[in-house]
């Protein structure tokens, strides 16, 4: 609360006046008996005095019908009041209170008797309602309006009352608020303030959680706020795709599942349609069967008929020289005829003529036979050809078996080279693989000498890091014994010796030397006290002498000190004791030590220890910065290397791999280059012998058809069989010598003949008419034969065409091919089964229309999906999902913070709450609080005198402390008593942050301590309005003084009556 | 290629996953700022790697950014890495993955600042065909990701070696192996792709993990794993793969090489000995921590256990042990038994206060009323 204006008019003595309050300190003076107190006796009337109240009456102007009239303007919470009063019986009186918010446009808040009751309830003082308690009769009584109001003949009428007073108990409400962060103990008024401001930083007026700028809550507030946006956002994005993923996943089912039918409808269709293959295959087969059966029939059919012609020609051929001979046996019997007809017309003439008719015939006869012999013999010449054609065929037969034997031979060589080749490879893969094992034992002790350097490594890191840990613990130990004491640091030390050198100083300066001389009567046994040293009784004539100080007690009587010295001289070395007491002392006791120099000693050696800390700290500072560590992983890399490496030559010979790699330091990847080339060397010459034996097993292959084909050739060539060709030869011979030897004979037979013939001359005759006959028989015979013969060459003609078309057809013929192709297709054929169930074009057309049908919906499927993963592409997939995942751990950390920092307000909160409920339930020991403040400022004015005021629960004073215990008040002076409840009052005013009205509250107080007040009183007008009424303004308005001070000069703003 | 050493026809450097610009929402401000520079930072020791190494390439499979159109910081300072080293025998090829797939509006496209700017010799794989020569005896044919959403078949883009062709053929796409239990299979790559196509090697992106898919495979397929992890249990990431292809033909020696800073792991004390054990661990500021805390502690206990806390994390104005900590407290409880010795010589009332707060913690606000009492206790140690 802050006074603003006051407007005074026929107010006792005071006609008019007219004062602006500014803030800070109001300096108002003037004369006495200007109206000062009038004045202020205005200020309290305006805000405590019902119009009507008959206590208005003294102030109504002498011989005047005027009323006395005040107008007060004042600032609380927040707004401007003003309040007008006129004084008088309930018809002249009137009161409005008035509210503005700009201090230009004012708007009535009360009018009449609520004017009181309204602003009792806003200056909050423990006043009565009009009415009740408290009286309605003059000015309402209560303890703040006593101290922030008092009357100027009463100031410390202060003492006489206390909080339990007053008749209502808004005042103490306030001063309880105001005062209980004072009450406690500082211990307890320290943690309430921490604890205050912790929850002042996180909750509201209202103990909600507070939302504004800064606070911890708003922090963690827009934390969640953005990262549940982000995670929201991210969600929906990720919501959107899963539901685009989720109805890919459908659509990818349906396309399985319409897959899956196609699946199953081709497979049908496969099925059906390898039904058709089959059976299409099969139908190929089978006239491939029938074909080659066809062909091998035919085959064995031109075959036959070759035998069946080659028989015929045969035969025909043998009917032929048959029909020849018949021919020509006919011919030759013809002409026999004839012969025997002319021999016989010859014999007949010869006979006649003298020929032999009988010769003739039996030479006829003997040449007939000479012809039959050579026919026989022409015979034996053609077996001699066909025999000439098996011994061609044997040979042949026999070379093609050489040929096989050759070829045999051959692949069996080839095999061997085969054999050898592959060998040879095997072996160089042998040696590369060894050599590349070698290689690896070369890599793995490269990589343990590796692995023992990063272990060396390791091992010294570890050792630095060791020896950097002692160091550190050693500066922590060292730096644990320096704190542990508890020293103060240097500065302050130092400070503390200037406490003491000013006290030593101080006390000098009063030295001054004094001299007591006693006369007493002898019973009189007086004590003295020399220098502050301990009481001791003296004679009655003693003369006692001492350097500042000296006290002598009567009993019975009292005590006398004299203290040497000027006063300011005295005070400043109270003040350095006192600066000693309170700075100095504790120190050392609190570390047990006896003398500042021994402090001194023991902060340089803290010091000393300090700087060794930190040596010692930048030692292992310089340990750890050293080379760096070696990466574990690189020793776990090693070590897996190591271990793969050793893995793989487990079943190796090591020491066979050392000597290799012994053997061939530099050069093991070139010989292994070279071993890998030969590998491939070998392989290429092993493939090239497969090659060769595979090539020479065909040749033995086309040796041995060949042979198969010269067999049958020699088969087919045997003249007879089971009979060796040589003995058919032989057989030859000997009927070819039979028949030379027989034809000998018949031609030795025929001279023979000759001779005879003579002797059948006679029967010539009778011969040459049978001969004639005979001619005749003959010629048709001949005829006959003739047309025999014509037969059989037609028929030798005809077979050996018909044998020349077969075997023109018969070279086209290869029958064991097509017996292999019969063979091939009867195996084909039984190796495709016929189907189970014939399929017919219907069920293929069917079967394919299913086809199209789900392949139509397996597209659509198929398109349905890639339009669905198009959508996705515009939703995210993993990515999101991926940021989603961060953003809710982001979020629930953030949660995690929001608890954590919760809790920890909750706690504070908590603990606020039990500290005001304790303090409210042990009593809020109000004059402790103020206590406190009185007190310091009580012993600074009183130099440490007065040690403040005892007050009670309810602000109700006690005594005053003193060094000697609490004195009752009664024993102190006026201006003492003053001082205290100005002291007081301006401590209350300053807790409740409201004005306060002095009215010539120091007239006893003497100018030394009136300059102090100035200056507390300048102080504390920094925080509150003070208005001070003075008719010693000098005492406030010096140079100086600080802007804060408004001096108002009455004389001019009053005007009296 | 190399002509120094005669018994390696080709050496690269196959790395993926940078994840450029990936945002840590799980982690406090300046933390995020710090994982997001590692990913950053950690191209120096790529591409050092790359120089040291000598390798004829630089292969990077996919997912270099963590999105197609990233923060103009991400792609410049990519940009200013590149552009700062020399590429022109040394050829990197850029590699579009599912994170930051080929698309008009992505940076790999030809009129983004960040493609027209590429100094010579950076390529980005911007053809389903793309082939490249890797020398006078090596070819690479890679084919890029064109969606996030999933491709199949991208390994059969590239081409089969044909009959006589005895190059060295390397292959590049981004996908999954499908080996990996619980990894969508989003963009397939069958174990049998590096054989199937003729591929000497078969470098990959996706999984964070190094890994031979199979293991020892005469046609390796390779994951380099993600240079710096990007969340926890990628245990073993932060390696690019260095490989070295002999002459011969024979099956190319691959190492795995440490590049990445940060290691992630997640640590559980149930103890005051083992946080004190763990904040003595060396190492410490290369870790992304996140540390559960599952301790029944005494008011004692529990203010030395966020005292060590503050060690390892820091506090507003100090640095801590732990180069990234994230600490679950959800399981540090309070034990209320030792407060008559903590709570030693308070004032009565204070005490009065403590006994009401240690009823309260057998009650309904029993958390509260422990915390409220480490409060206390902090309070009164701190003004003591």
């Amino acid at each position: 609360m802050k006074l603003r204006s006051v407007e005074v008019r026929d107010f006792g003595a005071i006609e008019s006046a007219s004062v602006e309050f500014g803030d800070g300190l109001n300096v108002l003076y003037g004369p006495n008996d200007l109206g000062k107190s009038t004045l202020a006796a205005a200020i309290r009337a305006a805000l405590l005095l019902q119009h009507g109240s008959s206590a208005a009456r003294p102030y109504v102007p002498w011989g005047s019908p005027r009323k006395p009239s005040v107008e007060l303007s004042f600032e609380l919470e927040g707004r401007l009041w003003r309040v007008s009063k006129a004084f008088g019986s309930s018809s002249g009186g009137k009161s409005v209170l008035e509210w503005s918010n700009d201090g230009s446009t004012f708007t009535t808040q009360e009018e009449g008797r609520g004017v009181d009751g309204k602003l009792r309830e806003l200056l909050g003082w423990g006043l009565a309602a009009p009415g009740g308690r408290g009286g309605t009769h003059g000015f309402p009584k209560s303890f703040l309006a006593t101290v922030l109001l008092g009357e100027q003949a009463l100031p410390y009428r202060v003492f006489e009352q206390s909080l339990d007073d007053d008749p209502e108990d808004s005042g103490k409400a306030r001063l309880v608020e105001a005062l209980q962060a004072l009450a406690a103990d500082p211990l307890y008024q320290h943690v309430l303030e921490a604890a205050q401001a912790r929850v002042d930083e996180a909750f509201t007026a209202k103990g909600k959680r507070s939302t504004r700028k800064g606070s911890p809550f708003e922090r963690v507030a827009i934390d969640i706020r953005q990262r549940r946006e982000a995670s929201e956002g991210l969600a929906q994005q990720l919501s959107d795709s899963d539901a685009v993923v989720s109805r890919l996943a459908e659509l990818a089912a349906r396309r399985d599942q319409r897959m899956a039918a196609r699946a199953e409808v081709l497979e049908r269709h496969e099925a059906l349609l390898e039904a058709v293959e089959l059976q299409r295959q099969r139908a190929l087969l089978q006239a491939e069967v029938d074909e080659a059966e066809t062909a091998l029939r035919e085959i064995e059919r031109n075959r036959d008929e070759m035998d069946r012609l080659r028989a015929a020609s045969s035969e025909a051929r043998a009917q032929v020289p048959i029909c020849e001979s018949a021919v020509e046996t006919a011919a030759q019997e013809l002409r026999d005829a004839h012969a025997r007809r002319d021999r016989a017309e010859a014999a007949s003439k010869t006979l006649r003529a003298g020929g032999d008719e009988q010769g003739d015939l039996e030479q006829q006869q003997l040449a007939s036979r000479t012809r039959e012999l050579e026919a026989a013999r022409a015979e034996v010449d053609r077996e001699r050809q066909s025999l000439q054609r098996w011994r061609a065929a044997d040979e042949a037969m026999g070379a093609a078996a050489e040929a096989l034997e050759r070829a045999r031979s051959t692949a069996a060589s080839h095999e061997q080279e085969r054999d050898r080749a592959q060998r040879a490879a095997t072996d160089a893969e042998t040696r590369h693989a060894e050599l590349q094992d070698a290689q690896r034992w070369a890599e793995l002790e490269s990589l343990r000498e590796r692995r023992a350097q990063w272990q060396r490594a390791r091992s010294q890191a570890e050792e630095r890091r060791a020896r950097a840990e002692v160091q550190r613990q050693e500066a922590e130990a060292l730096e644990l014994s320096t704190t542990q004491r508890g020293l103060p640091d240097t500065e302050a030390c130092a400070a503390l010796r200037e406490v003491w050198d000013e006290l030593r100083l101080s006390k000098a300066a009063l030295g001054g030397g004094l001299t007591m001389t006693l006369a007493m009567p002898a019973s009189t046994v007086p004590r003295v006290g020399v220098d502050g040293a301990a009481w001791e009784s003296v004679g009655a004539d003693a003369v006692v002498d001492a350097q500042a100080e000296l006290a002598v007690e009567f009993p019975d009587l009292g005590r006398l000190t004299v203290v040497a010295g000027d006063p300011a001289a005295r005070r400043r070395a109270e003040s350095a004791l006192s600066r000693w007491r309170a700075e100095g002392e504790p120190v050392l006791q609190g570390l047990e030590l006896d003398s500042l120099d021994a402090l001194e000693k023991a902060v340089a050696e803290r010091d000393e220890a300090r700087a060794r800390v930190a040596e010692l700290r930048r030692e292992a500072r310089a340990l750890d910065d050293g080379a760096p560590d070696p990466s574990p992983d690189e020793g776990a890399a090693l070590d897996r290397s190591i271990a793969g490496i050793e893995t793989s030559l487990a079943d190796v010979d090591s020491g066979r791999l050392a000597e290799l790699v012994a053997q061939h330091t530099d050069g093991l990847s070139s010989l292994c280059t070279d071993a890998e080339a030969e590998v491939r060397a070998q392989q290429r010459s092993s493939e090239a012998a497969r090659s060769a034996w595979t090539a020479a097993h065909t040749e033995v292959r086309v040796a041995t058809e060949r042979h198969l084909g010269a067999v049958r050739d020699e088969r087919a060539a045997r003249i007879r069989e089971e009979v060796p060709l040589a003995t058919v030869a032989e057989e030859l011979q000997a009927r070819d010598r039979a028949l030379g030897a027989e034809l000998d004979q018949v031609r030795a037979e025929l001279a023979i003949a000759g001779q005879r013939h003579a002797q059948r001359l006679a029967a010539a005759e009778e011969t040459e008419q049978a001969a004639a006959a005979a001619v005749s028989k003959a010629q048709s015979a001949e005829t006959e034969a003739r047309s025999s013969l014509a037969r059989a060459h037609q028929a030798v003609t005809s077979a050996t065409a018909q044998l020349e078309v077969r075997r023109e057809q018969a070279q086209h013929h290869d029958p064991l091919a097509v017996a292999e192709r019969v063979a091939r297709a009867q195996d084909a054929l039984r190796q495709h089964p016929a189907p189970a169930v014939a399929v017919d074009e219907e069920q293929q057309q069917a079967s394919h229309g299913q086809l199209q049908q789900a392949t139509v919906e397996l597209e659509e499927a198929e398109t349905a999906v890639r339009q669905q993963e198009g959508a996705l592409q515009h939703v995210g997939g993993q990515v999101v999902r991926e940021r989603a995942q961060m953003a809710r751990e982001a979020l629930d950390e953030a949660h995690r913070r929001e608890s954590e920092v919760a809790l920890d307000y909750d706690g504070w909160r908590l603990l606020l709450q039990t500290l005001r409920t304790v303090e409210n339930e042990t009593g809020a020991h109000l004059g402790r609080a103020l206590g406190s403040t009185v007190a310091t400022r009580f012993a600074e004015l009183s130099a440490g005198r007065y040690q403040g005021a005892a007050l009670g629960a309810d602000l109700e004073t006690e005594g005053v402390v003193t060094p000697q215990g609490v004195q009752r008040l009664d024993r102190f002076s006026e201006g003492v008593k003053e001082q205290l409840a100005t002291l007081m009052r301006v401590s209350v005013a300053e807790q409740l942050g409201t004005m306060l009205l002095l009215d010539d509250h120091l007239a006893q107080t003497d100018p030394q301590r009136a300059q102090w007040f100035r200056h507390q009183l300048q102080h504390s007008a920094e925080q509150i309005q003070i208005v001070v009424l003075t008719c010693r303004p000098d005492d406030y308005l010096v140079d100086g003084s600080s802007g804060a001070v408004h001096a108002i000069d009455l004389a001019k703003s009053v005007q009296r009556r | 290629m190399s002509d120094g050493d005669s018994d390696v026809a080709l050496k690269l450097l196959h790395t993926a996953d940078w994840h450029l610009g990936m945002r840590f929402t799980n982690f406090a401000e300046e933390h995020q700022l710090t994982l997001m520079r590692a990913r950053m930072d950690v191209l120096d020791n790529i591409f050092g790697a790359a120089e040291s190494g000598d390798v004829d390439a630089v292969l990077c499979a996919g997912d270099l950014f963590d999105d197609p159109s990233p923060e103009e910081a991400w792609w410049r300072g990519l940009l200013e890495k590149l552009t700062a080293r020399d590429w022109s025998n040394r050829p990197v090829f850029l590699l579009p993955g599912n994170h930051d797939p080929l698309t008009d509006k992505s940076l790999w496209h030809p009129d983004h600042p960040f493609r027209r700017d590429l100094p010579p010799g950076v390529h980005v794989v911007d053809r389903d065909d793309f082939t490249a020569p890797l020398g006078t005896d090596a070819v690479l044919y890679a084919s890029p990701c064109r969606t996030r959403a999933g491709q199949t078949g991208l390994w059969r883009q590239l081409p089969t070696r044909e009959e006589g062709d005895t190059r060295i053929r390397v292959g590049m796409i981004h996908g999954q192996t499908m080996d990996i239990e619980g990894f969508q299979n989003t963009f397939p790559i069958p174990a049998h792709a590096a054989e199937d196509r003729g591929l000497d090697y078969l470098a990959i992106g996706d999984t964070h993990a190094f890994r031979e898919v199979p293991p020892g495979a005469r046609y390796p397929i390779v994951y380099p794993s993600a240079p710096e992890p990007t969340k926890f249990g990628e245990t073993d990431a932060g390696y690019v793969a260095l490989v070295f292809f002999p002459r011969g033909g024979r099956r190319p020696l691959i190492r795995q090489q440490r590049v990445g800073r940060w290691r992630w792991i997640e640590r559980t004390v149930r103890s005051l000995d083992e946080l004190r054990s763990l904040a003595s661990e060396p190492d410490l500021g290369q870790r992304v921590l996140r540390l559960r805390v599952e301790l029944d502690a005494s008011v004692s206990e529990y203010e030395a256990v966020e005292q060590l806390l503050r060690t390892l994390g820091g506090t507003e104005a100090t640095h801590g042990r732990v180069g990234v900590l994230q600490v679950d407290r959800t399981g540090l409880r309070l034990r209320a038994d030792d407060l008559e010795q903590a709570f030693a010589e308070l004032p009565d009332e204070l005490m009065q206060v403590v006994h009401r707060l240690r009823e309260q913690a057998d009650g309904e606000d029993a958390e509260a009323a422990k915390r409220a009492l480490y409060h206390l206790y902090r309070v009164v140690r701190e003004a003591r």
